[in-house]
């Protein structure tokens, strides 16, 4: 609700009154805070999970230090423990099929770091999942102040619990999407066709308390811009619905409040958003993160090229692809700047196909060309 | 310039002086035989002489002129005599006849003196009027007759009460803050906002000055026989055009008793630039010193370091819940039917209580009850209309005004399809009705309403109104003793309908009323001692939020809070006693009972934080009073005059708060939600003490003043991090008590006459804030004070206004002060291959500077006095210099990444034309 009349300020204030503007702010620090920050989750899902501990870094820097040689457990009410490896530097892994996530048991993260301090949080309840009960997805506009609007589609997830017993959700996805190179190159063939995935970024959590009924109708996801070429062949989204305890979600709500528009006139002042992990000797020591224990379902969707409406006409991200032959020998002056494709000779001469960039005949340059294992083939 | 104007005033007075220091004119012609009412307009026609009479005396009276006389005391003596009809001259050498009363006989002698020599005293005063003609002057000396009393029943020497009401004479409305002064007696008196005055005189001739701001002067010879009161008319100045701009009492600046008092009339605040072109009140009251606001359009404002929600708005008596319109960018109240506001920030008389910060009383025009007339005016926003007339009888009269915005089309002209379809719209309106019953009764009635709507693009719709108003009856048991007593009712209620998705479509509601009965008695026991006391009875009833579904396929469960309802009953007793001519002073003491009313459900929480995993107990008491606060809340002031132009107040006053604003946000918003004291929150209490200096300089027309002030508040409320206030069962878990201590120093130059005026006004004040509880979870800033998020520490304010002439005149405006505190990111950190940012301490870091200057161009229409209409011209520019003022700085986490923005409202100058009217 306050976020409603905060928008209505941002967007609607400066170009009703005329001659607002807003601009990018870089701010002036003379203080850094260094604060530890665990991150990590715990699901009925076996595969490999994940912990990375790192610390907090300055605000034009782009990443903390990793915190290595920190010994990570995870203990579960009955007392039974597995212990993470450390993979990477700050990123520990329980592999696959080292725990069982029990639904309805309570379970506990256990962190030693190299200075020997002992960081523990506090016992979370891994709840039932619920339902996905759809994935879909509309085309819409998304209007842009001094700009044309946006066309794309819109994904929706329809999740529920008909026991009544979830209330608070929270969505990530892993959007993959298959595309294609503007040239074929001779010994390029396995470069033509590849596939890019990437993350979920956005917090997206609901909350069905309010409700009658346990059903988070409708929460939008993912908008996918034509702008850009997710969905130039095929393109698919694996949804996983997490149920989360009260105390979880409300760290994820206030985590979300602190980082939309914190410091504007119609948000609350920002506050530090501390989680459920705290210093076992000193317990006032900031510590950031979350030990998130949820139970999971997944639902994965693909959306063809042939699927999406005929009146949407997504980029294939080969717009700046510009082709060029030449003929004759002079070619070596022309080089500069050109990728050669091919030579060949016509009615005897030498001809050359040049292309204006690397990532126009080689896909790998922005994706992998091993297909995912989950993959269907659009129908061509 | 006016000091060769002076000089002419003057010369042309003695010349005038001396002629009716010529005793008796010579006629010029002969009038033997004319009926005495041609005689008379034969006088007044020829001779310039105005003869004024009862028909009846003069029915068969035929002039006696004998051929060789030119006396015309000798024609009257003669053509009078014979019939027992008497006669004055007054200094001007008008006739007034008396018929055969005997109220003159005793004059003769002493009359003219006195009147010789007041004339006299008005010369020196007229020198530092703004204007004057010899029109304005020689009404000045007309001296009006009034005669209280049988004379034969006078016993000499005895002291006799004389009492009245001043009211202007055109439109019938009070005149506030004129002083009557018997100059043979030396006393004095002020009207009150009633117009009413009172003082105590030894029984005899006296000659009464009648002197205020904007109002020609004028002067009352008085026979007082015995006790009276009296209804006396005052002029308006005909020089209103040139404007005087702060209403107060010449020398009112120094020896009033108020310290922290501003007083301000609507013609400055219309002379003010405005942004939009709507004259606006509060945005006028962001100006005077120790009033700050956390950004420009934003709602609220705060007075000396209180929050929004301490501050008591009252219109004509009656408070106001949400005073904005459209998110705070104007105020809710239309320019055309306020009169002044007047805005305590300290010494707040013991009247006065409920909020601890400062009492903002706004009063509306009354009607003019006279003749029907009105006003009007367009502004890009508005547009606005205000009639006003007699009731029958002209006993009483009504006005009634609306505003409303046509914002709607103007949204539509944007070629954004957001914004076409968005709508926003808002009105307000007023009706005011004033009656006369009788001598010792008056009637009066104040409605007011407004309504915000509001929706953006998408299916929600904000609705928010304001209700009020007040129904009061003055009786005056005496001329010593008057009673006001007073019903007043206050409704505000929002509602948001969201259809968005349609299984979580809803209406949200929430509303507060407020009740309110009371007696407010002035007595005034001496000429040294006014006594004020009265009781007040208060009942809140909150409907905290419900919510309902909405649509057929809504899954959104009904839910409502429990209503909330206390009543608060309040007496008072206060005396203003001036102990000699130097020192005066006003002890006042306010005692309030609060009661908490159940039956309602109150949460029990067991040791340790105030969360709710805490909870013990929700028990639903079904007792009649669930908690109790009371106490009592003392209230001082002192003037000492140092002399005649400068003195010394100090004041003292404790304020208790019992209806609390929650707003977690930095502005308030108009989904802010007002909540009662109850088992958890306790009252807000404050206290303050100020010390000022006061100096009035060129005649008092240059009023200047030094405040300092320190005032703690107790019990302030606060929020833990995150917390949700909207249709939360525990709010109290939520909520954290919080301790505040505000100093300052506040420095205003005013000069109210002439050309040139304006005022100049420079703050340096601080506001700081701790919380520190029991838990961490309770505790901000590690329990260490931080500012308040409008603590800016100085400020300077200039509003300077030239006239060229009668009818061009520009203002301008300029306001700089620190940039408000806002807390910055300390850190970045990663989760889930998201950036976030960390804070830490609130409040560390300030936005920049705030500098702003705004003129507008006034012109009035012809100064000629008949017309159909009076119109006006105002060209203003908002934010001149086109700086970027910063209006808020927040950071968003978009795809993984954070960014900063900062956001300016008005970052380019922003031309308005505003036409208004008068009929």
């Amino acid at each position: 609700m306050q976020r409603t009349i905060r928008h209505i300020i941002l967007f609607l204030a400066p170009v009703f009154l005329a001659g607002g503007c807003i601009e990018p702010y870089y701010p002036e620090l003379d203080r850094y805070e260094d604060v530890l920050v665990i991150d990590g989750t715990f699901t009925n899902i076996d595969e490999d999970r994940y912990v990375n501990i790192t610390r907090t870094y300055g605000y034009y820097d782009v990443k903390g230090t990793e915190e290595t040689g920190a010994v990570v457990m995870v203990r579960s009410e009955d007392g039974i423990t597995a212990t993470y490896t450390e993979k990477s530097p700050g990123t520990y892994v329980l592999p696959a099929g080292s725990m069982e996530g029990e639904i309805g048991k309570e379970y506990q993260l256990l962190i030693e770091t190299s200075d020997g301090s002992q960081y523990t949080s506090s016992y979370q309840a891994l709840k039932k999942p619920s339902g996905i009960d759809s994935v879909y997805y509309e085309k819409e506009e998304i209007m842009r102040i001094a700009d044309s609007p946006l066309n794309g589609l819109q994904v929706y997830v329809d999740g529920s619990d008909p026991e009544n017993e979830t209330h608070y959700y929270q969505w990530e996805f892993t959007e993959t999407w298959e595309f294609s190179v503007a040239f074929q190159k001779p010994g390029y063939d396995n470069k033509y066709t590849c596939w890019r995935s990437n993350d979920s970024k956005a917090i997206i959590i609901a909350s069905t308390t309010q409700l009658t009924e346990d059903v988070a109708y409708r929460q939008p996801l993912n908008f996918i811009s034509t702008e850009n070429p997710r969905l130039s062949r095929m393109y698919s989204m694996n949804v996983r619905q997490l149920s989360l305890p009260q105390e979880a979600y409300d760290f994820w709500r206030k985590l979300e409040l602190a980082n939309e528009h914190a410091g504007s006139l119609f948000d609350p002042p920002p506050t530090p958003v501390i989680g459920n992990i705290e210093n076992i000797e000193d317990p006032e020591e900031p510590v950031l993160g979350y030990f998130r224990v949820a139970g999971a379902s997944e639902k994965r969707i693909f959306i063809s090229r042939n699927e999406i409406p005929a009146d949407l006409s997504p980029a294939t991200g080969n717009e700046h692809c510009e082709y060029l032959e030449v003929v004759g020998e002079g070619i070596d002056e022309l080089q500069h700047g050109w990728y050669l494709i091919t030579r060949f000779t016509y009615m005897d001469l030498l001809w050359t196909a040049l292309s204006s960039h690397v990532d126009c005949y080689d896909c790998t340059q922005k994706g992998t060309n091993i297909k995912p294992e989950f993959w269907i083939d659009p129908d061509e | 310039m006016s000091k060769r104007l002076l000089i002419i005033f003057q010369i042309a007075l003695l010349f005038f002086l001396s002629e009716v220091a010529g005793q008796d004119p010579c006629l010029e012609y002969n009038y033997d035989g004319l009926r005495f009412e041609a005689f008379a307009d034969s006088l007044n026609r020829a001779e310039n002489i105005q003869v004024s009479y009862l028909a009846r005396w003069v029915e068969d009276v035929v002039i006696d002129h004998p051929k060789g006389t030119c006396s015309l005391d000798a024609v009257l003596g003669r053509t009078l005599a014979p019939r027992g009809i008497r006669y004055i001259k007054d200094p001007s050498g008008n006739i007034i006849l008396t018929g055969n009363s005997e109220v003159v006989t005793a004059l003769p002698e002493s009359f003219y003196n006195v009147s010789t020599r007041e004339s006299a005293i008005v010369l020196e005063d007229e020198g530092t009027q703004p204007a004057g003609e010899s029109r304005v002057l020689s009404s000045t000396i007309a001296a009006k007759q009034v005669t209280i009393g049988n004379p034969a029943e006078r016993i000499p020497g005895k002291r006799a009460n004389f009492s009245g009401v001043i009211t202007e004479k055109e439109t019938g409305e009070p005149v506030i803050g004129a002083v009557v002064y018997a100059e043979s007696a030396e006393v004095g008196s002020i009207t009150d906002n009633n117009g009413y005055f009172v003082m105590t005189l030894p029984s005899g001739q006296h000659t009464i000055t009648l002197r205020c701001v904007g109002m020609e002067n004028q002067t009352i010879n008085l026979n007082l026989n015995e006790s009276g009161s009296t209804k006396i008319e005052m002029k308006e100045e005909i020089t209103a055009l040139r404007g005087v701009i702060v209403v107060a009492d010449k020398g009112k600046n120094v020896s009033g008793m108020q310290i922290g008092l501003n007083k301000i009339s609507v013609e400055l605040i219309k002379q003010i630039p405005a942004v939009m072109g709507e004259s606006d009140v509060l945005k006028t009251a962001i100006l005077l010193p120790g009033v700050q606001t956390v950004g420009e359009g934003a709602a609220g404002f705060n007075v000396r370091g209180g929050s929004t929600d301490q501050n008591l708005i009252l219109l004509n008596s009656a408070p106001v819940f949400n005073s904005s319109h459209f998110f705070g960018f104007f105020s809710a109240f239309n320019p055309d039917l306020v009169k002044e506001f007047e805005l305590y920030k300290s010494g707040i008389p013991a009247e006065f209580g409920g909020r601890i910060s400062s009492v903002f009383q706004i009063t509306t025009k009354s009607g003019n009850t006279k003749k029907l007339s009105g006003s009007g005016g367009i502004s890009p926003v508005t547009a606005r209309l205000m009639v006003e007339g007699p009731t029958v009888g002209e006993s009483g009269s009504f006005l009634i005004g609306a505003r409303s915005t046509f914002s709607d089309l103007l949204l539509k002209q944007f070629k954004v399809s957001t914004l076409q379809r968005s709508s926003a719209a808002f009105y307000d309106a007023n009706l005011i009705v004033s009656q006369s019953i009788n001598e010792n009764n008056d009637l009066a009635l104040s409605l007011y309403t407004s309504n915000d709507q509001f929706q953006l693009s998408s299916d929600t719709v904000y609705n928010y109104n304001n209700l009020n108003g007040t129904l009061e009856w003055k009786h005056d048991f005496s001329d010593k003793l008057i009673s006001e007593t007073k019903a007043i009712f206050s409704h505000y209620d929002y509602n948001v309908n969201s259809m968005d998705n349609e299984i979580n479509a809803f209406d949200l509601n929430y509303a507060i009323d407020y009740i309110e009965g009371r007696t407010d008695f002035r007595y005034f026991l001496s000429n040294v001692h006014t006594l004020k006391f009265g009781i007040s009875s208060s009942w809140y009833l909150l409907e905290p939020g419900s919510r309902y579904p909405v649509g057929e396929q809504s899954l959104v469960e009904p839910f409502q809070l429990e209503k909330e309802n206390a009543n608060e009953v309040a007496f008072y007793i206060s005396d203003e006693y001036n102990i000699n001519q130097r020192l005066s002073v006003y002890g006042g003491l306010r005692f309030s009972y609060y009661r908490y009313l159940g039956p309602k459900t109150v949460n029990y929480y067991s040791e340790g934080p105030r969360e709710p995993f805490n909870l013990i107990s929700s028990v639903y008491e079904t007792d009649r009073t669930i908690q109790r606060y009371a106490g009592p809340a003392a209230r001082f002031s002192l003037r000492y005059k140092v002399d005649n132009v400068s003195s010394l107040k100090l004041s003292y006053n404790r304020m208790r708060q019992y209806l609390h604003m929650l707003s977690n946000t930095t502005a308030i918003s108009p989904t802010d939600i007002w909540k009662l004291s109850d088992t958890h929150i306790r009252p807000q209490l404050g206290d303050q003490v100020a010390l000022g200096y006061y100096r009035d300089f060129n005649n008092n027309t240059i009023e200047t003043s030094a405040e300092i002030y320190y005032k703690h508040i107790q019990d302030m409320i606060e929020y833990k991090g995150g917390a949700s206030l909207i249709l939360n069962e525990m709010i109290e878990t939520d909520l954290i008590d919080g301790t505040g201590n505000a100093y300052g120093l506040e420095l205003l130059i005013k000069k109210k006459y002439g050309r040139l005026n304006g005022l100049i006004s420079y703050t340096y004040s601080r506001t700081l804030m701790k919380v520190v509880g029991e838990y961490a979870e309770e505790t901000i800033n590690r329990g260490n004070y931080y500012p308040a998020n409008y603590d800016k520490p100085n400020d300077l304010t200039a509003v300077i206004s030239y006239k060229f002439s009668r009818r061009f005149s520009v203002s301008s405006n300029i306001t700089y002060s620190t940039g408000r505190p806002i807390t910055l990111p300390v850190a970045k950190y990663k989760l889930r291959g998201s950036e976030y940012v960390h804070y830490s301490f609130r409040n560390e870091y300030r936005v920049p500077d705030y500098f702003r200057c705004d003129i507008s161009l006034n012109l009035e229409g012809n100064l000629r006095s008949k017309k159909l209409a009076h119109s006006s011209w105002s060209l203003s520019v908002y934010n001149v210099t086109g700086r970027n003022n910063v209006y808020s700085i927040y950071f968003v986490s978009r795809s993984g990444k954070i960014q900063g923005y900062k956001l300016s409202i008005f970052s380019e100058p922003i031309p308005t034309l505003t036409y208004s009217f008068r009929f």
